[in-house]
């Protein structure tokens, strides 16, 4: 982005989601991938997703309609073939309807007991009958088990996401704590020493990383994270960045080299982009407040 | 120092899903893929342009020789 800028393109606008925000919205993508991967998924996917949109009450009710739907196919001689009670063939009447309901039921849940047996081509529709009556029953358990498999999902990314709440926190405060005693270091004058050197490289990549941990927290949280504990994390890199600042001012006189320079650059951006007033959603003025103060700290990091 | 600011302010830059979608739709609109080639072939937004980042100084002027026009640009996400 701050290329695009720097080569004079003043309206480059930037999805920061990127391709991952797109597809976790449903959006599609081309591509030979995209195409393998859908149509590997498909079938299963969209069977499951049948299963789901139909509610509890629609399958049983359509498990119902079966059965009085083939029972009275069995029992009014629409179709060729008939009922038999030992031997004997069962007319199409009226009151042997409910024989022809009692079969279908029987069928319809896979007992078969053999008392009423069809002949003819009823035979086939009572096999459909069967099979579709097993299909259903494994939908209907499908659905009980795939709803406690999404609560048990909700319940993990909560508590994954209060983790990474807790490892931001944890990772700011070994920065801070770090930051400052390199600097103590360097008013000690030994900071030219090349392990110390490194030190503060390490230090420069994982306020990078913090920054765009929290940068994430900001612009993409996966859950609606609670205002005081992102006043804590915010007040947090404002005092890590406040260290840094004051690192670097301590280590003026020193020779900087263009990683140096190029990763100070890249923090000092990575703060720009978190300001009061460039966030989607409002927020309270406590937390401009505090967005504010990264960008300001950010900026009197001298390069 | 913190580099100077464009003309335009940052804030306005930042493109949600839903602008992205509503952007789109105009055909002529310019949707810039800086991820690797490779990783473009295999999966990219529809209607976007391939331009891998280190090919961006070489190539944009052609794509874009008007550097006031409206363009998006996107990588692999969360910055």
């Amino acid at each position: 982005m701050g290329l695009l800028e720097k080569m004079g393109y003043t309206h480059a606008h930037h999805y920061r989601g990127g391709l991952e925000d797109w597809r976790d919205r449903g959006g599609e993508v081309e591509g030979r991938e995209a195409l393998d991967g859908r149509r590997k998924r498909d079938w299963t996917l969209r069977v499951l997703s049948v299963v789901d949109h139909i509610s509890f009450r629609g399958w049983i009710a359509g498990w119902v309609a079966m059965l009085v739907v083939c029972g009275l196919l069995y029992g009014s001689g629409l179709l060729p073939g008939s009922l038999a009670v030992d031997g004997r063939v069962l007319r199409p009447t009226l009151s042997n309807l409910g024989t022809a309901l009692y079969f279908s039921g029987v069928t319809a849940t896979t007992l078969g007991f053999g008392d009423v047996v069809p002949t003819g081509a009823l035979r086939f529709l009572a096999i459909l009958e069967a099979a579709v009556g097993l299909l259903i029953f494994g939908a209907v358990v499908t659905k009980l088990v795939s709803r406690r498999q999404e609560q048990l999902i909700e319940e993990i990314h909560d508590l994954t996401f209060e983790e990474r709440l807790g490892r931001i926190h944890q990772g700011l405060h070994a920065l801070i704590g770090e930051v400052h005693s390199i600097r103590l270091l360097c008013d000690q004058g030994s900071l030219g020493q090349d392990r110390v050197k490194r030190r503060v490289e390490s230090a420069m990549r994982m306020l990078s990383v913090e920054l765009s941990r929290v940068h994430r927290l900001l612009y993409r949280p996966h859950r609606p994270v609670e205002e005081n504990v992102l006043e804590s994390i915010l007040a947090s890199l404002v005092a890590a960045l406040g260290e840094f600042r004051d690192l670097i001012d301590c280590a003026e006189g020193l020779e900087t080299n263009a990683s140096h320079e190029a990763g100070l650059r890249s923090i000092v951006r990575a703060a720009e982009e978190i300001c009061g007033d460039c966030i989607p959603a409002p927020k309270a003025p406590r937390l401009a407040h505090w967005m504010d103060a990264v960008r300001q700290t950010a900026r009197e990091i001298r390069i | 120092m913190a580099s100077a600011r464009a003309a335009v302010p940052f804030s306005a830059l930042i493109l949600t899903h839903a602008e992205l979608r509503e952007r789109l739709r105009d055909p002529r609109f310019l949707l810039v893929d800086v991820l690797p080639r490779d990783h473009f072939t295999r999966q990219h937004i529809p209607g976007a342009i391939s331009l891998p980042y280190d090919e961006i100084e070489g190539g944009i002027r052609q794509i874009l020789p008007d550097r006031a026009r409206d363009f998006a640009v996107y990588c692999a996400g969360s910055t």
